[in-house]
Order: structure tokens, then C-alpha cells, then sequence
């Protein structure tokens, strides 16, 4: 617990791994305080309902970002697409990291033709182009809730976070320190859970940042084609209103450009976490060649 | 001494037997790599004895030192402890087993967990073999065994393994077998990794371990001269079989097998004035000694 | 009269690291003569091995020189700083001049080509001209001298063992005749028969070749049996520098003394002998 502790004690030497968390952590304040800023644009009031202001109005102090086709506040759209994004990315990064590390611990650790089979489920799943997969999914399922589409994308994602995971449990678990354990009367679960398990934690938060990310994107990118389920307003779904609804031309520029912008500082904000966690554990990267 | 500690293992007097051990590993390309031949030998702890088993890489040493700690199934023959097969003993008997057999790793750095501390091998040994109760009996243990290895408690405790030297680290596991005090140290080439004055106090108390504790110690090595230096007897293995036995006052002086003789003649003597007047050429890979009967003598020193 | 080959000047290398720098080699001055084998020894973290990759410029970051000179006497032409001159002359001068075999350096073989091809490559690029079948010969030739086949050069390095990767090594570093051949712990990590085979070899290599020999290690049985000279370093210093002999029977250096003292011996007694002389004491 005080190693966990200590982690954070020494972020300030962390400079990439810091920033990324820093930038996260404001992206998803400004996520989390949807309802006071929804509220607070409204003023009683919905402003994501229809005729909430005027057609594609510019940025003024009344809409801070305009508004869209149809008189919506394109600030309050954003702060609750975002969150939903958020959730999702969370929802569905959380979900595959669980089934990622389940598998990934079993297979390795107890081997044999479990971890054969396993693996090529693994490399099965990773295989599987899941885009025109999540693609032809939508066509079937038009009205699903948040949660639904969570678990959707997180069998499209775990495999890559299984896989990582996996190779290091195969290095790890050979450690003379695991050996040392097992004369010491430890059994299976123990091992996993003690002594590997503590040791992985930063590849599953990285695992937990790539599936986060991926799951946000791919959401994007089906409500970007007009295929998202409907009833969700995500991040990509602005992007989408913006581009069919000609936003651009008509000079209506904050709808597209915020999306896209908060989706870029979410995607370098996890990249940074990412390498800054390369960084700081990868041993490679680390070790001072020489003697 | 033993008496005050008091936390003998209770394992005394069953022997560990080894009956024509195999092990098969998987090759490349469907090829099959005997690691270990049909290897028989009995450790007995009266009276506490060193063997060392000497042999070169790949002849199957480490592997023998993984099935005596029962971490590796052998595909042939069988370990037996107290006449039991060591795969299938009862949960009291796998548990004095556990405690009674206990290992020395090569690499000291490795046995230790990085995300713990290093008194973490110390509490869990306490917790799972059920030394004593009380963390304040447990504390009093640990600072005895490592005051035994010579090493100062506020020193090691409470840092993390790659906080210490590695001589530090290796005294570190010799002060939990202080703590254990199994019957037997399965000991895998644990010097390796040290420099030579370091790697002279570790063996020195190795074999003080097995005269005040009656460890017997089966120690694994490629190197010769620690043989020398801890005596007792020995045994070399070759291609995964026990090609020559006895004790090491004789083995190194009058070697009976080729092999025996050719890893004598390896050993690079310290002595410039000493120095090689054969050779050892390689015949399709296998080495052969050769007398030459020249020696590249030292040059005489020109006083600069 | 000796004639240097190599002059390490004053040389100092540090690690930076996040507690300030740590001093590895700590003002190193070591002359190196023609056709000698001079031996450094020293236990494992005296900075031997810092020594010898800051001398032919290969120091990674956070590891740098912070001050001295290394200057190499070709056998024609003006001697050169290895510190200061260009990369492309230092390049010209590696596997030209002077070879280095890294620790370890089994694991330096390129894994997906064939040994012939690596050779030829060297060979090559350092402006060895003439016809395929030439270069051919020559690292058949080459390959014998080091006791391996000739059939060696058509194995991929998986096919080899240690023993066999690093007589590779050291034929390629013979492969363009250098004046110098700098081996870190060659016998590393080996089987002792093929640490002696490789002792051998090397002893061959400067006898036959005329090769001067650097050779690093922690092994004082392999300085005995192969150094003209040897250094040994303490604490990112050189203590004492001697004849193989001097060193061996009279140290001068407190230190010296010390690790002499501790050579382990195939002697028998050598256990008992010394607790007869601490109770003695």
C-alpha cells in the first residue's frame, strides 16, 4: 500500500506520466460537472431542447459555442456527449480489463492446453476486424441502453488487453520469487493475487487506457457514419451533426472543432499515460546499461 | 545452540531419495532433450552432510535442484521423502516437507517480490510454517537470524531488495534458512552472482549452518574451486547422468572420469608461473585434452 | 623500448542519475603497448566495464565521458583522440583497428542472418574489396582459426552455442587484422572447458597475429594464465599496474593484496588452512 502511495509521491519526476494524468483528470472534471453547467446555460430551462436558441447562432455570451440545426446549445451538447463518452470508455475499458486479466491470468499461470486454447481464443478475437462487425451489430440494434453498448465493445476489446497481459504473467511467472513462494506454501490463487498480481498493475491501468480509448473512439466512429444507437449522445454523434448538417460552411465551427478538440486532448492525456507508464516500468527503458 | 532456537523442523531423520530420475523436456522441431538420465542418489541428514553436484550448463543440474523442491514433475522416476513419493504426500506431511527442504537461488535479486519489502520473505515463512504467533516474537526472530548472518536489522529491514548489495541480498536468504532451519538446503549455484570475498563469507556460513544446525546442503555449481573450498563429497554429472562420486579430497585429486579430469583442467590456475602446458581442442564440438608439453611461459617483469 | 598503442588520459565517466551523478571511472590514466595482452581486473562494479565502452565511444546515455582523453597510434599516421574525432573516423577505426568484443556478446550476432553474411558485411563495409570467392576463403580461414568449421559460416546463430557465438565474434574481430582487440569479460556466462578454449584462442590470436590484446575481466585465473600486464581497478581507479608476475607474487597495493588473497584455489585444504590461521591470529 505505502509502494501505491509512494507512486504518486513520485509523479513530479514523472513529467509525461504527470501531464497525461493532469489533462485526464481535467477532461473528466469537465465531463463530470455536465448537470451545474447544463443547468446553469439553461437557466431552468433545457438547452438541448429543440429551439432552445436560434439556428447555428455564433458563439455569444448567452451560447458560449453556438448552437446547432436546431437551436441546441452546442456547449451543453458537448459537456453531455463528453460525459457519455466517458462513461462508455470506462464502462467498456473497465469490462474487457476484468475479462482481459481473468483470462490472461488463468491461461498463463496454470498453461497446459487451457492457455493453448485460450490463446487462440485470444488471437482469435484480435483477429476479427470489430469495426464492420460493430457496424453490422448496429444495423440490428437500434435502441440499446449505454450499458449495452458497453459490453458490445468490450467483447471487441479485451483480447489486446489479454494478450499484454499474458506475455508479462509467462515472464513473471518464472521469477525465482514465485519459486520462493511456493515453498513457502502458497497456494495458486495466493501467488496470483500477491505476487503477481501487484507487479502487473501498471500494465492493466495501461491495458485499462488503451480499451478506455478504443472503446471511445469506436463509438465515435459508428455515430460519426450515422450508426450509433440512437438515444445516446456521445461525442461523436456532435461530430456527425456537424458534418450532415453542413456546419461548417455555415460558419457554425465550435460544434465540430470542441469534439473534436476534447477528443484529441483525451486521446494524448492517455497516450502520455501510456508512455509515461512505459517509461516508469518498462525495465528496459529503465536499467542503466553498464557497470 | 540449536536448543534456543527452538524451531527445529520436525522433518529430522527422513531421507530424501531419488529413483532414476528423468526429465524429457520438448526440443525443437519435435526433438526430445533428456535433461536428466536416470539419476539415483539418496541425501540422508544422518549425519548432516555437503554434496555438491558439479556439472556444466545444460547437464541438468538446476533441473534435479527443481524436482528435489518438488517445482517440477519429473517425466521418469520418482523423489521420495520419508519413503513417500513427494507428489502425492498428505497435507501434514507436504507441509514438514515444505519446511524441511529449502532452497538457496542463484540470482539474489530476483528471489525478492520487487513491489515488497525485503522482511516480507521473513514474515510469510513465520506466517505460513506457524513459528510463532505474535508479530513481537516474530521481530525478535528475524533481527536473532539475521544477527546470526552478520547483518545489521535496521540495515535490511524495511528496504527493497534493490536497495542492498547482493551479498547483502544472498545473506538475507541464509538468515531465513537460520529462521527455517530445515534438514536439507538445496543451495542452486547461489555464489555465482558474487564477487570473491563476498562469496567466501556466504559459503563459510554455509557450512556453519550444516555443522551447528545439521543442514545438510546439496550444493549445485559449475565451479570447482567452491567445491574445494566447502569440501564434503561430490558428484559430476554429464549429459544428465552421475558420471563420478566421492568425497571431494579424493574426486579432485585423483579424478577417475575423463570428464571429471577435463573440467579440472579448465579451471584457469592463478598462478602465472603456473601456466597451462596442454590444451584443450574441440573435436566436432566436443572438448579433448591435448599434451603439448609447451607452456607459454609469463614474461620476465622488465622493471619499467 | 614498448611503443603505445593506446593512451587513456585522465579519463573520467558518470551516470547521471535522479540523485546527481555517480562517478563510474574516477580519473583513469592506462597506457596500452603494441603487441602486448593487457589485462584490467577488478570486481564487478569498479567500472572495468565503463572503461572499456567510453574508450571506443560507445557510452549510452545516462552513462558520458565528462573528461579525458583516449588517444590511439595507428601503425601509420598521426594518433587521433578517440573522444573528439568524428564519427566517421571512429567508425573507420572500429573493426579496422581496433575491435571490441562486448560482454555478452553472444547475443551481438545479428539472429536472422547467416554467420557468412554477417562477416561479409563487416568485411565490406569497411572497404575489404575483392571477389565473393575471396571473401569466401577468408572466412573459412578465418573460422579455423578460432577451431571452428568452416561449416559454421552457413549456420544461423540459434544453431550455435555460447562457445561457438563468441569464437564468431572473435574471428570477426580478427576478420580485418586490427592492432587492437579490446574483450570484455570473454569468458562470461561459458562452460569452463570453452572459457579455456577461448583463453586459448586468444593467446593464439596474439602470438600468430600479433594482435595487442585488451582484455577485461574479474577472473584472475584467466589473467594469470594469458596477461603480459595487468591493471587492476578499484572504485573507478587504477590501483596498480604491473608485470603478470609482479602483480601475482608481490603486490604493492592494499587492494591488490586483498583480491589476490581472495582468488578461490582448487586447493582442499584451503578452508581449513584458514581457520588454523584465524585461530592462530
Amino acid at each position: 500500500m505505502r509502494r501505491v502511495l509512494g507512486f504518486f509521491g513520485g509523479l513530479w519526476r514523472k513529467p509525461k506520466l504527470f501531464i497525461g494524468l493532469v489533462l485526464l483528470l481535467l477532461v473528466v472534471l469537465f465531463g463530470a460537472l455536465h448537470t451545474p453547467i447544463v443547468h446553469w446555460i439553461g437557466h431552468g430551462t433545457d438547452p438541448m431542447s429543440i429551439g432552445f436558441g436560434g439556428r447555428w447562432e455564433q458563439p455569444s455570451s448567452t451560447h458560449l459555442l453556438g448552437t446547432d440545426a436546431v437551436g441546441r446549445d452546442v456547449l451543453a451538447l458537448l459537456v453531455t456527449g463528453l460525459w457519455t463518452s466517458l462513461k462508455i470508455g470506462l464502462l467498456a475499458g473497465v469490462l474487457s480489463t476484468v475479462i482481459g486479466v481473468i483470462v490472461a491470468f488463468y491461461a498463463a499461470y496454470r498453461g497446459g492446453w487451457l492457455d493453448n486454447v485460450l490463446a487462440t481464443v485470444t488471437d482469435l478475437f484480435l483477429v476479427i476486424p470489430s469495426f464492420p462487425l460493430l457496424i453490422a451489430f448496429s444495423g440490428f440494434a437500434k435502441k440499446v441502453s449505454l450499458f449495452e453498448v458497453g459490453v458490445i465493445l468490450a467483447v471487441f476489446s479485451w483480447a489486446g488487453a489479454a494478450r499484454v497481459i499474458r506475455s508479462q504473467v509467462l515472464s513473471l511467472r518464472t521469477r525465482p520469487y514465485i519459486d520462493l513462494a511456493r515453498v513457502t506454501k502458497s497456494r495458486d490463487f495466493e501467488i496470483i493475487t500477491t505476487e503477481l498480481l501487484p507487479n502487473m498493475l501498471p500494465y492493466i491501468a495501461l491495458g485499462l487506457a488503451l480499451a478506455a480509448i478504443g472503446s471511445i473512439f469506436g463509438l465515435v466512429g459508428l455515430e460519426l457514419i450515422g450508426l450509433g444507437p440512437s438515444g445516446l449522445v456521445d461525442l461523436g454523434l456532435l461530430i456527425n451533426t456537424a458534418v450532415t448538417g453542413g456546419a461548417l460552411s455555415l460558419g457554425a465551427w465550435p460544434i465540430f472543432v470542441a469534439p473534436i478538440g476534447l477528443i484529441t486532448i483525451l486521446f494524448f492525456a492517455l497516450n502520455l499515460i501510456n508512455v509515461g507508464l512505459d517509461e516508469a516500468y518498462n525495465p528496459r527503458l529503465r536499467k542503466v546499461a553498464g557497470a | 545452540m540449536s536448543d534456543d532456537t527452538g524451531t527445529k523442523s520436525d522433518g529430522a531423520g527422513k531421507k530424501i531419495e531419488l529413483e532414476n530420475v528423468s526429465q524429457v523436456f520438448p526440443g525443437r522441431l519435435g526433438t526430445r532433450i533428456r535433461a536428466v538420465d536416470n539419476v539415483s542418489f539418496d541425501l540422508s541428514n544422518e549425519p548432516p552432510k555437503i554434496i555438491s553436484l558439479v556439472g556444466a550448463s545444460g547437464s541438468g543440474k538446476s533441473t534435479i535442484a527443481r524436482i528435489i523442491l518438488g517445482l517440477q514433475r519429473p517425466t521418469g522416476g520418482s523423489v521420495r521423502y520419508g519413503g513417500k513419493n513427494i507428489f502425492r504426500l498428505s497435507r501434514r506431511e507436504r507441509d514438514t516437507f515444505r519446511r524441511d527442504v529449502q532452497p538457496v537461488f542463484q540470482d539474489p535479486y530476483s528471489i525478492f517480490n520487487p513491489f515488497y519489502r525485503v522482511d516480507r520473505i521473513f514474515f510469510k515463512a513465520i506466517k505460513k510454517f506457524k513459528l510463532v504467533k505474535s508479530k513481537t516474537d516474530a521481530i525478535t526472530m528475524i533481527e536473532r537470524s539475521l544477527s546470526v548472518v552478520q547483518l545489521t536489522p535496521s540495515e535490511v529491514l524495511g528496504r527493497y531488495a534493490h536497495q542492498l548489495s547482493g551479498g547483502q541480498r544472498q545473506r538475507l536468504m541464509l538468515a531465513r534458512l537460520h529462521m527455517l532451519q530445515p534438514s536439507y538446503v538445496i543451495a542452486d549455484e547461489p555464489v555465482s552472482m558474487l564477487d570473491a570475498q563476498v562469496r567466501k563469507n556466504f559459503l563459510d556460513v554455509l557450512v556453519r549452518f550444516n555443522a551447528d544446525f545439521g543442514m545438510t546442503t546439496l550444493f549445485i555449481t559449475h565451479d570447482l574451486s567452491t567445491v574445494a573450498y566447502v569440501g564434503g563429497e561430490m558428484k559430476t554429472l554429464f549429459h544428465g547422468r552421475v558420471v563420478e562420486e566421492g568425497p571431494v579430497s579424493k574426486v579432485l585429486t585423483e579424478p577417475s572420469h575423463d570428464y571429471t579430469r577435463l573440467l579440472l583442467a579448465s579451471v584457469p590456475e592463478p598462478d602465472p608461473d603456473r601456466r597451462w602446458t596442454d590444451r584443450i581442442d574441440l573435436v566436432n564440438g566436443v572438448p579433448r585434452l591435448v599434451e603439448t608439453g609447451e607452456r607459454v611461459p609469463a614474461p620476465e617483469d622488465t622493471t619499467a | 623500448m614498448p611503443e603505445p598503442i593506446l593512451e587513456i588520459k585522465g579519463l573520467v565517466v558518470q551516470y547521471r542519475t535522479t540523485k546527481g551523478d555517480v562517478t563510474a571511472v574516477d580519473g583513469v590514466d592506462l597506457t596500452v603497448n603494441r603487441g602486448e595482452i593487457l589485462g584490467v581486473a577488478g570486481e564487478s562494479g569498479c567500472g572495468k566495464s565503463t572503461m572499456a565502452v567510453s574508450i571506443l565511444g560507445l557510452i549510452r546515455p545516462p552513462g558520458y565521458v565528462r573528461e579525458g582523453q583516449v588517444i590511439f597510434h595507428p601503425q601509420k599516421g598521426a594518433p587521433i583522440d578517440l573522444l573528439t574525432c568524428s564519427p566517421r573516423q571512429l567508425r573507420a577505426i572500429r573493426w579496422g583497428n581496433i575491435s571490441y568484443l562486448p560482454q555478452g556478446s553472444m547475443n551481438s550476432l545479428n539472429p536472422i542472418a547467416r554467420v557468412r553474411d554477417q562477416f561479409t558485411d563487416v568485411m565490406e563495409e569497411h572497404g575489404e574489396r575483392g571477389d565473393r570467392s575471396g571473401i569466401r576463403d577468408r572466412i573459412d580461414l578465418l573460422l579455423g582459426e578460432v577451431g571452428l568449421d568452416a561449416t559454421v559460416a552457413d549456420m544461423y546463430p540459434h544453431e550455435l552455442s555460447g562457445g561457438m557465438k563468441q569464437r564468431v565474434l572473435m574471428a570477426m574481430a580478427i576478420a580485418l587484422s586490427p592492432d587492437l582487440v579490446i574483450a570484455d569479460e570473454p569468458t562470461t556466462a561459458l562452460d569452463v572447458t570453452i572459457q579455456r578454449v577461448i583463453v586459448q584462442n586468444l593467446a593464439e590470436l596474439s602470438r600468430k597475429f600479433g594482435v595487442t590484446l585488451l582484455v577485461i575481466t574479474h577472473d584472475m585465473g584467466v589473467h594469470a594464465q594469458l596477461d603480459d600486464r595487468v591493471a587492476v581497478m578499484y572504485q573507478g581507479r587504477i590501483v596498480e599496474t604491473g608485470g603478470v608476475r609482479q602483480v601475482f607474487k608481490d603486490p604493492q597495493d592494499e587492494y591488490t593484496q586483498r583480491l589476490i588473497r581472495s582468488i578461490p584455489t582448487l586447493d582442499v585444504n584451503q578452508r581449513a588452512k584458514a581457520e588454523a590461521q584465524e585461530s592462530a591470529r
